[in-house]
C-alpha cells in the first residue's frame, strides 16, 4: 500500500514538526522518527537565517509518495540524491529518475510542486539544503554568473528555478566522507555545516567550471558517459582498463569518448579512476585495519611505493603520516 | 637573506579582538590596507600576501595569516580582555632544513606542534621568517562557545572553575590530525578571488573546528588546566628547546627545570599537563615522528644513516624504539635515495 504524505519545506523551521506528523511520526531533538514507514536517520538542522538541511539516510519499508506543496516562495531546494533504488522526481507530469546513477542533483524552486516517488525497499541517502533565493542571488552575482545561471536554470516565463544534474565527483566525496560519521555526536552539527557549505562552495565552482556547452549534448551520450563513470567506480581494485574498452563500452569513437568524458565529469578517465583510487586507499587507511603494502595490493598498484608517491601527490602527505596521525 | 643576530627593522604592538576592531593598529602603524572588509594586505615593500577575517557564527571567528615578509618585523598581540582563545594551526612546512652553504650538511631540524591554543588573555612575540611563506589558520573561540561544548563532558562545576577567566589562562598544544591537515592544505591552494572561496572557508572551519572540539573532549578536561601564565611561558620555552634538539640525546630533565627556572618535580608536572607526556616520552614521540618523515623523504641511503642523523649510536636500538612506538620496524616505512 502507497503512502501519500502531503508536506512543505523551507528555510524556517516550522514545516518539520508537520511533516513528522504527516509521516505518521515524532520528534526527538533534531531526529525524526518514523519506524513505520522507515528505519534510519531523518535529521534536520537550522544552520542560519538563510539555510536549512534535512538529511535522510533511511530504508523504506513501503512506497512512499512525497507531495511538495511549499507554502512559502522565498527558497530553493538543492537535492543531493545517492539513493540506490528506484526513485522519481515528477514535476507538471515530467518524471525524472533520481539516484546515484541518474540525476543526482537537482535544484528546485518552492514555487512548485514536486511530488516525489519511492519505492519501498530503496535505501536512500538524501542531502536537501534549503537555501534563501536571495543568497543564491548574491553568490551568483558576485561570482558573476547571475545572468548566465539565470537564462540556464532559472525558467524565464515563470521566474522559477529548476534545473537536473549530476553531482560533481568531488560532492561525491564530500558526502561520502559525512556518511561515515555517526549521528548525535559532540560535533555532528559541526560536520553537517562543514558538509553543507562545502557542497554549496563545490556547487558553485561546478556552475563557474562547467561550459555551457553541456545543454547540447544529448542526454542519451550523458547516460552513456555516466554509466561508464559508474563501472570505473565498481572497479577500482583493477587496473585501469584502457579507453579502448571504455569506448567500445560506451558506444562511441575513442575520441568522442574521451571528449565528452571531459566535458562531463571535468576529467580524463584515466585521472578520474586515479582520484577514486587514491579516495578509498585514504578510506581504506582510515579504518586501520590493512597496512599501505596490502592496501596498494588491493587497488592493483604495481609496487606500494608508487601507491604512496601518487597518494603524495594528492592529498600532499604520505599515507603513513595520514594514519600516524588519524 | 637574514641571520639570526638580525634585529627586526620593525616593531609592531597590537590588540586581538573578536570582531574586526584590531585591525586599526595595522593600518595606523604599518600602514595596511582592508580590502572588501575581510582581506588585509600590508604595502608592498613590505610583504606579499594578505590576511583573511570572517565571522562563521556567533563566538566564531576565522583568521588566516598568509604572508611572504621581504622584510623583519616584530608582532607582540597584547594581552586582551576579551573573554576568547585563540587556536594555531601552523601549516608551514612540519620540518625545516637548514643547510650550512657549500657543504650541504644538514645542521638542524626544527619540527613545530601542528596546534596550539592559547588564552587571548596571554601576551606574545612572534618573528615571521623572511623571504618564506607563512601560512597560519586561526580561530578565535569565545569562551562561552567552548563552555557550551563542554557542558556534556565535564560537570558543570568543573567547566565554570576551567573556564573562569578571572583564575585560568587555557592552553593546549598537539599534532595537527590528518583531517584537518588535508582540509586546511586544500584551503592553502584555494585563491581568495575565487568565487566559492568563502563558503569553502566556512565549510573548512566548521570541519576543523569539529576535530578539535572531538579530540578536546576526547582527551577531555585533562587539556585544560590551571597553570600560571610565567609557568606556562617557562615550560613552553624548554618545549621549543627540545623541538631544536631532535638531533641529539636528551638532555635530561634537570638540565631543563633548571632552564625553566623551577624545581624538577613542578616542571614535570606542568610539562605533563601541558603535553600530555612525560619531558622524555615527548621528547622521544617527536624524534620517531622526525624519523618517520626522513624514512620516507628519499634523502637517505640507508636506514643506518637516519639512525645516526638522528643521535643514535646503535642503529638497532633506534629500530626497536621505532618498532615500539609504530608497531613495524623502519624498513616498511624507508624509501631509499635515487
Amino acid at each position: 500500500m502507497m503512502k501519500i504524505v502531503t508536506h512543505r519545506f523551507g528555510v524556517e523551521t516550522a514545516w518539520i514538526a508537520e511533516m513528522a506528523e504527516a509521516m505518521g511520526g515524532e520528534l526527538d531533538g533534531n531526529f525524526t522518527l518514523v519506524p513505520e514507514v522507515h528505519t534510519g536517520t531523518r535529521y534536520t538542522l537550522s544552520i542560519n537565517e538563510d539555510i536549512t538541511v534535512l538529511l535522510a539516510d533511511v530504508k523504506y519499508h513501503q512506497d512512499v509518495l512525497f507531495k511538495l506543496r511549499n507554502k512559502e516562495s522565498d527558497f530553493a531546494g538543492i537535492f543531493f540524491n545517492l539513493t540506490e533504488g528506484e526513485s522519481v522526481h515528477i514535476i507538471d507530469d515530467i518524471s525524472r529518475s533520481v539516484g546515484r546513477w541518474d540525476y543526482n542533483l537537482a535544484i528546485v524552486d518552492a514555487q512548485l510542486d514536486l511530488d516525489y516517488l519511492i519505492k519501498a525497499g530503496s535505501k536512500s541517502y538524501n542531502i536537501s539544503i534549503f537555501v534563501k533565493k536571495k543568497m543564491l542571488r548574491l553568490y551568483l552575482e558576485r561570482a558573476g554568473i547571475l545572468k548566465d545561471v539565470l537564462s540556464r536554470i532559472f525558467d524565464g516565463k515563470q521566474n522559477t528555478i529548476i534545473h537536473y544534474d549530476h553531482m560533481s565527483s568531488n560532492s561525491w566525496h564530500i558526502i561520502n566522507e559525512f556518511r561515515q560519521l555517526t549521528p548525535g555526536g559532540v560535533a555532528y552539527d559541526l560536520f553537517l555545516t562543514s558538509t553543507v557549505y562545502y557542497l554549496l562552495s563545490d556547487y558553485l565552482g561546478f556552475l563557474l567550471s562547467r561550459e555551457i556547452i553541456i545543454g547540447k549534448i544529448e542526454s542519451g551520450d550523458i547516460f552513456r558517459i555516466l554509466a561508464s563513470q559508474s563501472t570505473l567506480v565498481k572497479h577500482l581494485g583493477d587496473a585501469f582498463p584502457g579507453i579502448a574498452e571504455l569506448a567500445a563500452e560506451a558506444l562511441m569513437s575513442e575520441t568522442k569518448y574521451k571528449t565528452l568524458y571531459k566535458k562531463i565529469t571535468g576529467f580524463t578517465p584515466h585521472a578520474f579512476f586515479m582520484h577514486n583510487k587514491l579516495e578509498l586507499g585514504k578510506e581504506l587507511l582510515a579504518c586501520k585495519q590493512y597496512t599501505v603494502a596490502e592496501i596498494a595490493f588491493k587497488l592493483s598498484f604495481t609496487t606500494a611505493s608508487h601507491f604512496t608517491e601518487l597518494f603524495k601527490n594528492q592529498f600532499g602527505m604520505l599515507p603513513k603520516v595520514y594514519v600516524n596521525s588519524l | 637573506m637574514g641571520s639570526a643576530e638580525e634585529q627586526p627593522v620593525l616593531k609592531i604592538a597590537h590588540q586581538m579582538s573578536m570582531d574586526s576592531g584590531w585591525r586599526t593598529d595595522f593600518v595606523n602603524q604599518l600602514g595596511a590596507r582592508i580590502l572588501n572588509s575581510r582581506q588585509m594586505r600590508l604595502p608592498d615593500d613590505m610583504a606579499d600576501g594578505c590576511s583573511y577575517f570572517m565571522e562563521v557564527m556567533p563566538g566564531l571567528m576565522v583568521l588566516i595569516v598568509d604572508f611572504t615578509f621581504h622584510t623583519s618585523i616584530e608582532f607582540t598581540k597584547l594581552a586582551s580582555q576579551d573573554e576568547f582563545c585563540i587556536v594555531y594551526f601552523d601549516l608551514s612546512d612540519k620540518i625545516s632544513l637548514h643547510q650550512v652553504n657549500g657543504t650541504g650538511h644538514q645542521v638542524g631540524y626544527k619540527s613545530k606542534l601542528g596546534v596550539g591554543i592559547v588564552d587571548a588573555a596571554l601576551k606574545s612575540t612572534y618573528i615571521p621568517a623572511v623571504g618564506e611563506r607563512m601560512y597560519s589558520f586561526r580561530l578565535l573561540v569565545s569562551k562561552a562557545l567552548l563552555k557550551k561544548y563542554f557542558l556534556g563532558n565535564m560537570s558543570a562545576l568543573m567547566v565554570e572553575r576551567t573556564f573562569d577567566g578571572r583564575k585560568n589562562t587555557i592552553f593546549f598544544y598537539s599534532h595537527i590530525k590528518s583531517p584537518t591537515w588535508l582540509a586546511l592544505n586544500q584551503l592553502k591552494d584555494t585563491s581568495y578571488d575565487s568565487p566559492s572561496f568563502e563558503l569553502m572557508l566556512r565549510g573548512v572551519t566548521f570541519k576543523v573546528f569539529g576535530h578539535l572540539i572531538e579530540q578536546m573532549s576526547e582527551t577531555g578536561p585533562v587539556i585544560v588546566r590551571q597553570i600560571t601564565e610565567v609557568d606556562a611561558g617557562q615550560v613552553l620555552k624548554t618545549q621549543s628547546y627540545l623541538m631544536e634538539q631532535l638531533q641529539d640525546n636528551f638532555p635530561g630533565v634537570d638540565f631543563l627545570a633548571e632552564m625553566a627556572g623551577m624545581s624538577v618535580s613542578k616542571y614535570s608536572d606542568i610539562f605533563k599537563k601541558l603535553f600530555k607526556y612525560s619531558p622524555k616520552q615527548f621528547f622521544l614521540r617527536e624524534k620517531m615522528l622526525l624519523a618517520q618523515v626522513l624514512l620516507g623523504s628519499g634523502d637517505f641511503g640507508s636506514i643506518s644513516e637516519i639512525a645516526y642523523e638522528l643521535g643514535f649510536g646503535k642503529p638497532g636500538y633506534f629500530s626497536r624504539l621505532y618498532k615500539n612506538m609504530f608497531d613495524e620496524f623502519p624498513s616498511a616505512a624507508f624509501k631509499i635515495r635515487e
